[in-house]
C-alpha cells in the first residue's frame, strides 16, 4: 500500500511549521517580490493547504482565494475546495497563480499547466515552487497521467518543467535555485523528527535509474510570465 | 514541537576509553548540513567526545545523505 504524502505525517507538520514545504513563507515573499503584483490582484493559492501563504497574500492586500482538495485551510479564509486539476473558473480569472509544493504531487503536469495558463489573464504570472531533478541527469517528464505516489517521484527535471511551463504558454521563465532550503529542512527532519522512523525511504525512489544515475533532487522558484497580448 | 531531542545509545554502557569514564547524555549544538541543532547526545564529560548512535548515523542520516548529497 503507498504511503502518505510526506506532509500528510503530523510530525513533518510539527517541524516544517504550517508551510509544509521548503524555504517557507521567506521564498513565498521572495517568489511575490519578483511577481511585483499590483494592489487587489486577483491571486488563487492551488493546494493552499492550512493557508499560511493564503494569509499572507490577503494581509498585503491581494484579493487572494485558496483552493485545496482538502480542508485543511481554517474557517473564515477564502477558499474552494476542488482537485487542482478540474479548476472552477472562467478563463482569465486571476492576476497571478500560486502553486507552492504541489505540481509535484499532481498527474497530468502539461494539462495543469495549460489550466493555470487559461486561467491567468494577458501578462499574469505563475509563481511555481517545486522540487525537481537537477540537470545532467535524464529523467522522464513525469507528465503522466498517473498519480505520484510522493511528491519525489513526481517531481519533473528542470529542463522537463521548464519545456511544459513553454507548451502551456508561458513566454518569459525565471528561474533560482532554493536546494538549500530543501536540505536545510533534511536536516531538520533528520534531527528533530525521531518519530519519522524512516524518513524518506517510503518517499523517494533512491534507487539508481537505466543509467545507473544517481537522482538528486533539488528545490526550485520559477516565475513564469504570460505575453501581454 | 519538543525542543533538545534526546539519542541514547542504541545499546549497552558505552565509555570513552582516553579518560576512561562512562558517556553521559548531555545537551550539545550539532552543526550538519549548515545549520545547528541543540540535542542530547551521549558525550564524554571529560573531553567531549560525543558518539552519533549507529541507528541514527546508517538509519535517517545515511538516507537524506545519499538523496541530497549523492553519496
Amino acid at each position: 500500500m503507498a504511503s502518505p504524502p510526506l506532509y500528510d505525517s503530523p510530525a513533518f507538520r510539527d517541524i516544517a511549521g504550517d508551510t509544509w514545504r521548503p524555504g517557507g513563507l521567506s521564498l513565498t515573499q521572495q517568489g511575490l517580490n519578483v511577481c511585483a503584483f499590483r494592489p487587489g490582484a486577483r491571486l488563487l493559492d492551488v493546494g493552499c493547504g492550512a493557508g499560511a501563504t493564503l494569509t499572507l497574500l490577503l494581509e498585503e492586500g491581494y484579493a487572494a482565494l485558496g483552493l485545496d482538495r482538502k480542508t485543511h485551510c481554517p474557517k473564515g479564509l477564502p477558499f474552494v475546495q476542488s482537485d487542482a486539476t478540474s479548476l472552477p473558473f472562467l478563463a482569465g480569472s486571476f492576476d497571478g497563480i500560486i502553486c507552492e509544493c504541489v505540481l509535484s504531487l499532481l498527474p497530468k503536469k502539461d494539462m495543469v499547466l495549460a489550466n493555470f495558463a487559461r486561467l491567468l489573464k494577458p501578462g499574469g504570472k505563475l509563481l511555481l515552487a517545486d522540487l525537481y531533478w537537477q540537470e545532467g541527469q535524464s529523467y522522464p517528464s513525469n507528465d503522466s497521467t498517473a498519480l505520484p505516489a510522493s511528491c519525489f517521484e513526481g517531481a519533473p527535471g528542470r529542463g522537463a518543467l521548464e519545456m511544459m511551463l513553454t507548451r502551456a504558454g508561458f513566454h518569459r521563465i525565471i528561474f533560482t535555485d532554493h536546494t538549500a532550503a530543501l536540505r536545510a529542512l533534511a536536516a531538520r527532519l533528520i534531527w528533530y523528527g525521531k518519530e519519522l522512523s524512516s524518513l524518506f525511504h517510503n518517499h523517494c525512489q533512491l534507487s539508481p535509474n537505466a543509467n545507473g544515475c544517481s537522482r538528486r533532487p533539488g528545490y526550485g522558484l520559477w516565475i513564469s510570465i504570460l505575453p501581454d497580448v | 514541537m519538543a525542543l533538545d531531542p534526546e539519542f541514547k545509545p542504541d545499546h549497552g554502557d558505552w565509555y570513552c576509553t582516553s579518560c576512561d569514564v562512562p558517556l553521559q547524555q548531555q545537551k550539545v549544538q550539532v552543526l550538519y548540513m549548515n545549520s545547528a541543532f541543540d540535542v542530547i547526545l551521549p558525550r564524554c564529560p571529560e573531553c567531549g567526545l560525543t558518539m552519533i548512535p549507529e541507528s541514527l548515523a546508517n538509519g535517517k542520516m545515511a538516507e537524506v545523505e545519499a538523496l541530497l548529497e549523492d553519496k
